[in-house]
């Protein structure tokens, strides 16, 4: 069966006056979705029962991301670039007239890479939003401290706090909360109120990761450290090793080309089953990869790590923000741009069919491999053999360079291979597992007992740590 | 050249201070609670805005001002470019305000703005010729008209008759500032509003702009306008191209 048999996408209309480029989406209580739009920094609102358009508020500056308080459809919260601003319809005439500085408390150094996303929300009310860094010195004025030190990278942290995730209280205070970001596109919370970051592969990113953020913590784009003086050292003479001794390692990492490109905008599956087999896991967008991407979360000593596959959405290029409706779907916008951001337009809504595809639905680590879990009963005859897994582990490098080859590419041999008793559940036995490394495996050869093939069967489990909590970590250039 | 003044600042120090970035007022922010003049009402009003999705939001429209957050030329990456409503002005006009240092930086007279949708293409051209620069700086001053602020508040903004009243704080001093276009001729008038104020304040006009200044409270001297703490509820300083 092909992926259409499972998820139907359609093409929302546009009214005129719209082209399209969509860079924020959230659902308002009402279940009208808002769109958030660089073209003339407008916010409109469709209404999925009526397909009827209406204009919100206009002129923010690039929103990248909104959060809709569950309390009230005449607000939202909207991450534009230079700051957190709650908008508001006070008068009910269904425009917004009143625009609140929540936070500017960072700087600004007028590029055009220095895009603020957001919003993740946790479970206290805090706002969480991402800084991207520049490409490029200031030419004009700047909002904020400018540091020299900051202008000696590629992709450059000249003003505070570029490269950050930020954490902003309910009333405004701001807190600098993790660093080392790039280009961090997207950033979401799950229903236990975690927090996670996409990020784009380039300097010092060898594949595009996912991180799970956490307060304190450096996750390796290294021109943020200007910002953070408890750092020894001068921050743009350290090694990649001395950078490496520090980072916090991706969550996820992306494989470049397989499964992802440059990921955007991510969003849980919230919706109980209503878009299938999925529920709680992440789907991430992405600008240049035509699939939307899962993410199979693993839980080991104490960290988030996984895996990642191609899900069965394919929505073309462009991809940039993702949202799950109160109906179940999924809709994901995208922002082809004139220049550098190739791809799509406009809106598509995505419906699970009914028909449950035969993919792996999880896979975590144990002491000597991996359980996989799949959609369906698999045939005890393929999956109960060794001959349709396929184990290769390899890392990429952390170093300045634009992006990373894979290294020290290994097989790994699967040597035992045991069903569960319900059917739905494969273990496998590896030769080694090596903490520090990708391992891609391919599930090409399993079947359903229902004679299905796994519809998306390679899948990259990023393995940071062993289950007794062991890692090891490659030395880099 | 840009504004000595350092954009308030409270950040937790969770991780170490940043230098420059000074501890600033303790004042709840705004945004956060309802207000008085924005306490939502269930009834919209008769005549409300135009929402119309096919009118290009990079023109003037003839009953709203336009406010555009975008990078502009000569003001911080805060700025935001207002069009006056084109039904109200003789002649269309817009200006700048920078929500970095909070003031209005400039104003012009012509079309609106254009916005370079091309990576690094610099910022948004203004579509006429600027006839106003402030370059005094931040123009009110409290405790003597030589003392300008140490840090200011950009706290956001509200249609008010259709024209945005930019609200922030000056060394904690609260301030509220509607621009409106002049009917006949180029020019504009502001109206500040600074509530429970317990001193004067002084406004310092820009010098060499050949506009004149006038105002509807306090009085001038050097050049210099100082309104009594009971006049600066709301008073308004106009300036005006001279023919």
């Amino acid at each position: 069966m092909s992926a259409s048999e499972y998820y139907e996408v359609e093409n929302v209309p546009l009214p005129a006056g719209i082209e399209g480029k969509v860079d924020a989406l959230a659902f308002m209580p009402d279940g009208r979705l808002a769109v958030g739009s660089l073209e003339g920094g407008r916010v409109t609102l469709y209404d999925p029962e009526s397909g009827e358009w209406q204009l919100f508020a206009e002129g923010l500056h690039e929103p990248m991301g909104m959060y809709a308080p569950a309390d009230t459809s005449r607000e939202l919260v909207a991450m534009q670039r230079p700051e957190l601003t709650r908008l508001r319809d006070t008068n009910n005439d269904g425009f917004v007239d009143r625009y609140d500085t929540i936070s500017d408390d960072f700087g600004l150094s007028g590029n055009y890479d220095e895009f603020g996303n957001g919003v993740a929300v946790d479970g206290e009310g805090n706002y969480y939003v991402s800084l991207s860094t520049a490409y490029g010195g200031p030419e004009n004025e700047v909002r904020g401290e400018l540091r020299e030190d900051g202008l000696r990278f590629v992709r450059e942290s000249a003003v505070p706090y570029r490269g950050w995730v930020m954490r902003i209280g309910p009333d405004g205070e701001t807190t600098p909360w993790a660093s080392g970001f790039r280009a961090p596109n997207g950033i979401a919370n799950d229903d236990e109120g975690r927090v996670f970051v996409t990020d784009q592969q380039g300097e010092w990113v060898g594949t595009s990761p996912l991180h799970h953020i956490q307060e304190g913590n450096f996750y390796g784009f290294p021109s943020a450290l200007i910002w953070d003086d408890t750092v020894d050292g001068y921050v743009p003479d350290m090694s990649a090793n001395e950078l490496d001794a520090m980072r916090t390692r991706p969550t996820v990492q992306f494989p470049h080309g397989e499964v992802g490109i440059a990921p955007t905008g991510l969003a849980q599956d919230t919706t109980e089953g209503g878009f299938g087999p999925f529920a709680g896991q992440l789907f991430v967008a992405d600008f240049a990869f035509p699939h939307v991407v899962r993410v199979l979360l693993d839980e080991v000593a104490g960290e988030l790590q996984g895996a990642c596959v191609k899900s069965a959405v394919h929505g073309g290029r462009g991809g940039h923000r993702v949202v799950f409706g109160p109906d179940g779907d999924l809709w994901v916008g995208f922002t082809g741009r004139e220049t550098n951001w190739q791809g799509g337009r406009g809106l598509k809504r995505v419906s699970w069919t009914g028909q449950t595809p035969f993919e792996v639905e999880g896979m975590t680590l144990t002491e000597d491999g991996f359980d996989l879990r799949f959609t369906k009963s698999v045939d005890a005859g393929t999956a109960g053999s060794t001959d349709p897994y396929a184990v290769t582990r390899y890392y990429y490098n952390y170093s300045r360079e634009y992006g990373s080859d894979k290294h020290d590419v290994t097989d790994v041999s699967v040597t035992d291979a045991t069903v569960s008793d319900d059917g739905r559940g494969v273990s496998l036995t590896l030769s080694e597992l090596q903490p520090g490394y990708v391992h891609a495996m391919s599930v090409g050869g399993v079947q359903s007992d229902e004679g299905d093939s796994v519809l998306n069967p390679d899948l990259y489990y990023t393995l940071n740590r062993l289950r007794d909590g062991s890692t090891g970590n490659p030395q880099f250039d | 050249m840009a504004d000595n003044i350092s954009s308030r600042r409270r950040f937790l120090r969770t991780l170490p201070a940043v230098v420059g970035l000074t501890a600033g007022c303790q004042a709840p922010r705004l945004g956060t609670t309802p207000t008085d003049e924005s306490t939502p009402t269930a009834t919209p009003p008769e005549d409300p805005i135009s929402t119309d999705l096919t009118l290009d939001p990079l023109s003037y429209h003839p009953t709203r001002a336009r406010v555009i957050r975008e990078f502009l030329p000569q003001a911080s990456p805060a700025s935001i470019a207002v069009g006056f409503p084109s039904e109200r002005t003789a002649t269309t006009q817009g200006y700048c305000f920078d929500a970095g240092p909070c003031r209005l930086r400039y104003a012009w007279a012509g079309d609106f703005i254009s916005i370079p949708y091309v990576k690094d293409d610099g910022p948004a051209e203004l579509g006429g010729k600027r006839y106003y620069r402030a370059q005094q700086g931040f123009p009110l001053r409290f405790g003597g008209d030589e003392h300008q602020p140490d840090a200011v508040e950009f706290q956001g903004y509200s249609l008010v008759d259709r024209l945005p009243q930019f609200r922030y704080e000056a060394d904690s001093v609260e301030i509220r500032q509607l621009v409106r276009p002049l009917a006949d001729g180029r020019g504009f008038e502001q109206t500040f509003e600074i509530p429970d104020l317990e001193q004067a304040v002084w406004y310092v006009p820009s010098e060499e702009n050949g506009l004149s200044t006038d105002a509807s409270a306090g009085k001038w001297s050097d050049g210099r306008l100082r309104v009594p703490a009971d006049a600066a509820a709301e008073f308004t300083v106009t300036l005006e191209v001279q023919s």
